[in-house]
């Protein structure tokens, strides 16, 4: 009986190696498929953009046709405009507003602040579509209605109205990211600053304001894909005739399926993807990527300047000139973090230096291209 | 006394909170209030409410009991809107039980792999958190469309002669929102997988448990928190999901949301919509407080 037992345990060992096979191969064959799942559909709209017929069955040759049709859209370009528009208003004064109301939370006790502090999250968790109904009857049945019974003043919806309604659900995103940020910050640098004589307002510019920067500029990244993306609230809060990207693209969406829309959609998913990248990359990452996309805005605002030149030569308004000279101070300002890049750039290690220029790279074709759609 | 003034506390947290808190309260919190004040009125002729209101139950009771509607017909189904709201849960529960089952084996597989790997992976299921929503499901409503990807490789391999029907129905919907929320579900399940000491399982077994048993015993309950997570970051969405069920069921599945939706389109009734989108609240609200109840903080930060 004795003599018996090690070969059973061995028998038993063997089994359970292979049952432990069996197991790794099943776990590696679901997470293949669930990968194939989540990706092939994208990465087969992508390919179908590029096709040169009306199929996405069959994929029949190479071409660009649909990409230059969505450049001489000017249905396209007229939402892409105004999402731009809307995105860029909502993102500046959401962060402003978020960024304010973390360190607010942060700092101060006071009485309902658990429940305000709930309050903010709860934009987060409601169904989208309660938010856009709300902001919809808000608007028709209160703001208006008082607006005109009281002051006199006739309103209606419009870019405005949507621009309103995505502050007001950004607000909580950029929040949640600066108080994350602000959770991780070490007050003792603060005093610091204060026992070397700094007074309030100099310690936050020179020390809170760029600790908190990285946090900041994630949660506006953020805020600005997000107003960028959203339809459901966009819908209930648009006027008559003004449309966003994802408006337009929700038209098209429910008619059918076409090359053209895969066209526009990789282009979105480009853009967004380059965005929440930057997004990420602040958030986590070393001052140094901040820095690059400083210089990358620079760089951008710049070529812009240069690349409309001509245009301000051929048709001269002073508000052409104004413009051109507000890029080449915006360019002069930004370009001042080119110093500190480099020499923060020198410290980092290879792979952190790539991601870097990467960085900076995304950014500056970003900034080109929306400056570029927005002015023309 | 103006420099008193600006030092004190309560001129300083006015300035800061005060934007935010402004804007948050009239702009999120009154268009709730709005909402509760409208679904208690009367409808007006043109879909919005009466003027001066006229303050009634009847959208609630019509919830409950669809042939109170005026424009109900003889042969009305007193249950209909009950039925979508059951309908909805019901797509909730199965799309919720498809990530889990196929999330946490996947998790479970991230988690057991090299650094490098690991991270690799966990940015492929981050992805398609930030890609817009509507693209995604275009992506996948071309491949299953009738002329689709799919359908011509099936019948190119020759294991159909007809294109099957994979779009505009309650699988197309499920499969569309399985595919737009399976990530939600991934993520916090990793995040419990990834804090489980794997030597715990040897132990198990070393003291004579089968796998099932040490997996049923050990694992789930130690994970357990990561899965309550996933299910409700599920669940909670995909109830008042809107955009999925109207791209993939092309109109004709109905869901909470897309009945809300027509409250406010061809229906013109915009008082039963706001008494329908309250309830929706109510019940995703009663979800998301018992996941804060049964968690802690600190598991909610891995997420």
């Amino acid at each position: 009986m004795t003599a018996n037992a090690p070969a059973v345990t061995r028998q038993q060992v063997r089994q359970k190696r292979v049952t432990a096979r069996i197991g790794n191969w099943l776990l590696g064959t679901n997470a293949a498929l669930i990968f194939g799942f989540l990706y092939l559909p994208v990465v087969i709209l992508i390919i179908f953009s590029f096709n040169n017929t009306r199929s996405v069955a069959r994929f029949t040759g190479f071409s660009t046709e649909w990409y230059v049709r969505l450049a001489n859209n000017s249905e396209l370009l007229d939402a892409a405009r105004n999402s731009l528009l809307v995105g860029l208003t909502t993102t500046i004064v959401a962060t402003a507003i978020g960024t304010l109301t973390a360190l607010a939370m942060d700092r101060y006790r006071f009485r309902l602040r658990t429940a305000f502090d709930a309050n903010l999250y709860l934009p987060i968790v409601i169904p989208e579509i309660v938010m856009g109904i709300s902001l919809l009857l808000f608007f028709n049945q209160a703001l208006f209605p008082l607006l005109q019974n009281v002051f006199g003043i006739k309103a209606s919806t419009g870019l405005h109205t949507i621009t309103i309604s995505h502050i007001a659900f950004d607000i909580p995103f950029v929040y949640v990211i600066v108080r994350a940020r602000l959770a991780d910050f070490d007050r003792t640098l603060e005093e610091a600053a204060a026992d070397l004589g700094a007074d309030e307002w100099k310690t936050f510019q020179r020390v809170t304001l760029p600790l908190l920067m990285p946090g900041i500029i994630g949660g506006a990244l953020m805020a600005f894909t997000l107003s960028l993306d959203d339809y459901l609230i966009t819908v209930f809060t648009k006027g008559v005739r003004e449309q966003t990207m994802p408006l337009y693209i929700y038209s098209l969406v429910r008619r059918g399926v076409t090359p053209e829309i895969n066209a526009l959609s990789t282009a979105l998913l480009i853009g967004s993807i380059g965005l929440v990248g930057l997004s990420l990359t602040a958030q986590n990452g070393g001052v140094v990527y901040t820095r690059a996309m400083s210089v990358g805005a620079g760089l951008g605002l710049g070529l812009y300047g240069l690349f409309s030149l001509p245009t301000l030569f051929a048709s001269f308004t002073i508000g052409g000139l104004v413009l051109r000279l507000l890029l080449l101070a915006a360019f002069v300002w930004m370009w001042r973090s080119y110093q500190p890049y480099r020499e923060e750039l020198n410290l980092t290690n290879p792979s952190g230096r790539i991601l870097a220029w990467i960085t900076m790279f995304v950014t500056v074709s970003v900034v080109f291209l929306s400056t570029l759609l927005l002015l023309g | 006394m103006l420099k008193y003034f600006r030092k004190s506390k309560g001129f300083q947290l006015s300035g800061l909170l005060g934007p935010g808190a402004l804007w948050i309260l009239i702009f999120f919190n009154l268009p709730i209030l709005i909402v509760l004040f409208i679904s208690f009125v009367e409808r007006g002729r043109a879909g919005s409410i009466k003027i001066p209101p006229v303050y009634t139950l009847d959208n609630y009771v019509q919830l409950f009991n669809a042939c109170t509607s005026q424009f109900a017909g003889p042969e009305c189904d007193p249950l209909l809107y009950v039925g979508i709201f059951g309908h909805s849960v019901r797509i909730g529960l199965v799309v919720t039980f498809w990530c889990i089952i196929l999330g946490y084996p996947l998790a479970y597989f991230i988690s057991k792999q090299k650094q490098v790997w690991r991270d690799a992976l966990m940015v492929l299921v981050i992805i398609p958190f930030w890609t817009n929503f509507l693209v995604r499901t275009y992506a996948l409503k071309q491949v299953l469309a009738t002329e689709g990807l799919l359908n011509s490789f099936l019948m190119n391999v020759g294991m159909i002669n007809h294109p099957l029907d994979l779009l505009f129905n309650e699988f197309a919907v499920n499969v569309g929102l399985i595919y737009g929320y399976l990530p939600f579900a991934i993520l916090p399940m990793y995040a419990s997988i990834e804090k489980f000491d794997h030597t715990l399982m040897e132990a198990a077994a070393d003291l004579g448990a089968s796998p099932a048993r040490a997996f049923l015993k050990v694992m789930l309950p130690l994970t357990l928190p990561g899965v309550i997570a996933a299910l409700v970051l599920v669940f909670v969405p995909v109830v008042g999901a809107f955009i999925t069920p109207d791209i993939m069921g092309g109109g004709k599945i109905e869901m909470i949301g897309t009945l809300i939706n027509r409250q406010f389109g061809v229906s013109r009734n915009w008082p039963f919509g706001a008494a329908m989108s309250l309830i929706l609240m109510l019940l995703v609200l009663i979800g998301v407080i018992a996941y804060f109840r049964s968690s802690t903080e600190e598991t909610r930060r891995g997420i």
